[in-house]
């Protein structure tokens, strides 16, 4: 009953609402749904705003002690820069034309206009660069998902060296920067683009006579290079029971079948390198050309693990040999971080030597980027902020105002957070008005000058001489 | 230890996929009491088990909320999530496909401007558009499709058939087949590689048993 009528109070106070709005001249604004930031766009407020920017800060102190400098692209490029290098599963950039007719893109990536930086402005004598960013991406992501529209990544770039000490590097600098960001349980997954694309460049991908007998189709190249080509895009979608079941339909030979099926699972400590070795050797009918190819990812990846073993950070890495590259760019390794609880990857990273051929130069490279909003979804809950205002409030009556504002800039460029009072009443209201805030102290200008310790109450009369002497030593 | 969460389609797809699970070992005896209870749990295996709408099987394991879903192919393609998609389970089998009355079908081929009822907007988008590069009309409705054809709200409609028994009692027929569809095995990225040990097994352990 109790609910009922709390109900009913409620139902009368939105009744109340709606005829208070609509004979207020509000109404419109409400209709016009301009009230809330647009979907999939967010607002931060102090704390949560507070918490990202000490994330960001952390982050960026890890970046700049391995020597990369931060950098920052426009919000809109030209449309592009992006194409050819995007997401190879969607497209959901935001785009439209100025007014010369240029198509114009958000920031979608970071990752291509820095590569159009380095291309446009630095030589191959001034490689290796090693750029690091905080930026805002944008995509135009599916409604009612729960996806953020817009995101901060901060990441790095190591341009113009294609060793695997590159490599481990960038890796090394993202394990610590998440350990900086304060996510402690966390992986790094490593795969490597000429896994997969090595199984599917085997030549004879097909069972000639079992393709044949089942289809009526012409045996022409480009129809057998339309089914791998859907069979590699399947991969990267992780889609690997769809995969399969094409793979049976059309005739891809035995050992084919069996690899794309046994890739899926293909995880696991180093010591999966090894086991993919034994088990790549029981294969028999794929070419030695194929073989090689995978045995060189083997070893390249083994190779990898030993620098980061030296960097002592090996027992965060797991290898993750499924990985097909989300990213058209992608062309060595690809790694990725998780952590537990959240759904979402932590960092994307990869190698990618060919994007700069776009921008008419031969740079290779490798990077990640940190997607900060998933960080903090991994260390909101630890991390405990106290947000108070100010550690000092600064209350005068008229007569004494300059004095106030003076001494106060004072404390200020002494490091001491200061707010000014705007509570009218004298010194009893500030002092409430200081609890409420949870501000430590207050100092009250009249005739004489009052100094209130706001938790013991304690007060004491003091001089200005007194205040910002006392500064130093504190 | 942390649990692992499946997020379950309701209905006979989810009947048949516990009988899946029961076979290897995952179990959930409190699922079958009769109760008002949404999540279910067996703290001997430390599996959690919840029901839910198909299409919102995907958008859980997205989120990460659930780890493993059993879903029907169709909802995965409608909702078009990122997911790992790791086996097809073999039951709820069933086509995904273009139906209408019998003399629509020179317009299906030729004719513009089609009407298309269909529960599945996104892949009858895909199929016209991108497959067969055809202009049509797409009306999206909520549940028995069937009859859009047959009150003259569309041409054609784009649907799930298993017997096509009730195509024929109200006087339509299959007219092209879209694609096969059948319950797959999701798991949620982040869980595929943290839990990966566990993943693995239960994949080897359903690929056994299938």
């Amino acid at each position: 009953m109790k609910y009922i009528n709390k109900y009913m109070e409620c139902f009368t106070n939105i009744w109340k609402m709606v005829h208070i709005v609509s004979f207020k001249g509000i109404k419109n604004v409400l209709e016009k749904k301009k009230l809330h930031s647009p979907e999939g766009f967010t607002d931060y407020l102090p704390e949560a705003n507070l918490l990202k920017e000490i994330t960001e800060f952390n982050i960026s102190e890890v970046f700049k002690r391995y020597g990369y400098k931060s950098i920052s692209s426009p919000t809109l490029e030209y449309v592009e820069v992006f194409e050819g290098s995007g997401n190879a599963a969607k497209n959901d950039r935001y785009q439209f034309t100025n007014k010369s007719g240029d198509v114009l893109a958000l920031r979608s990536d970071v990752t291509p206009p820095i590569v159009r930086i380095a291309t446009r402005n630095y030589k191959g004598s001034d490689l290796p660069l090693r750029f690091s960013y905080i930026q805002n991406i944008f995509k135009d992501s599916t409604n009612y998902t729960g996806k953020l529209k817009e995101v901060t990544q901060a990441g790095v770039e190591l341009i113009g060296n294609s060793s695997p000490e590159a490599d481990a590097e960038v890796i090394a600098v993202a394990i610590n920067s998440l350990l900086l960001a304060g996510v402690t349980d966390f992986q790094i997954d490593i795969g490597h683009v000429d896994f997969v694309g090595g199984f599917l460049a085997e030549e004879d991908f097909f069972d000639n006579d079992n393709f044949s007998t089942k289809y009526d189709i012409n045996k022409d190249a480009n129809f057998k290079e339309g089914i791998k080509e859907k069979i590699h895009k399947l991969l990267i979608k992780k889609d690997f029971a769809t995969a399969v079941s094409i793979a049976k339909d059309f005739g891809v030979k035995e050992d084919v079948i069996t690899a794309l099926d046994e890739i899926a699972l293909l995880s696991g400590n180093i010591e999966i390198i090894d086991k993919v070795r034994e088990r790549l050797a029981t294969f028999k009918t794929f070419k030695e050309t194929t073989k090689n190819r995978i045995l060189d990812v083997l070893s390249y990846l083994e190779q990898l693990y030993k620098i980061i073993e030296d960097y002592a950070l090996s027992n965060y890495v797991v290898f993750d040999l499924s990985i097909a590259g989300d990213m058209d760019y992608y062309s060595g390794i690809i790694f990725k971080g998780y952590t537990k609880g959240v759904g979402f990857s932590l960092i994307d990273g990869g190698r990618y030597d060919h994007l700069s051929e776009n921008f008419g130069k031969e740079f290779p490279a490798v990077g990640f980027a940190i997607k900060i909003n998933n960080v903090l979804m991994a260390t909101q809950s630890k991390l405990e902020l106290s947000m108070k205002s100010a550690d000092t409030l600064i209350a005068y009556d008229e007569n004494h105002r300059q004095e106030a504002i003076i001494t106060a800039d004072e404390l200020r460029s002494s490091g001491l957070l200061v707010e000014n009072s705007f509570v009218t009443g004298g010194i009893t209201e500030n002092i409430e008005y200081a609890k409420s805030r949870g501000i430590d102290g207050l100092i009250y200008f009249a005739d004489k000058i009052t100094l209130v310790d706001i938790k013991t109450s304690e007060q004491k009369i003091t001089t200005v001489d007194e205040l910002t002497k006392n500064q130093g030593g504190e | 230890m942390d649990y692992i969460t499946i997020a379950l389609a309701k209905g006979r797809l989810a009947e048949k996929s516990m009988e899946l699970l029961e076979k290897i070992g995952i179990t959930c005896p409190e699922m079958k009491e009769k109760s008002r209870k949404l999540i279910f749990t067996n703290e001997d295996i430390k599996y959690k088990f919840f029901l839910s709408k198909a299409g919102d099987v995907a958008t859980y394991v997205d989120s990460g909320v659930a780890d493993i879903g059993i879903v029907g192919k169709d909802t995965l393609l409608e909702e078009d999530r990122d997911l790992y998609e790791l086996l097809d389970l073999g039951f709820g089998k069933c086509t995904m496909s273009v139906a209408g009355f019998a003399d629509i079908k020179g317009k299906l081929t030729s004719g513009n401007n089609l009407r298309v009822a269909t529960k599945y907007p996104k892949i009858a988008k895909d199929y016209f558009y991108n497959y067969k590069h055809q202009t049509v009309e797409i009306v999206k409705l909520n549940g028995s499709v069937e009859l859009a054809p047959i009150v003259g709200l569309s041409d054609v409609i784009v649907d799930i058939v298993e017997t096509g028994s009730t195509l024929r009692e109200n006087g339509l027929e299959v007219l092209e087949d879209i694609c096969s569809l059948s319950a797959r095995l999701v798991v949620n990225r982040a869980t595929a590689r943290i839990e990966y040990q566990k993943i693995n097994k239960l994949v080897h352990d359903i690929k056994s048993v299938m």
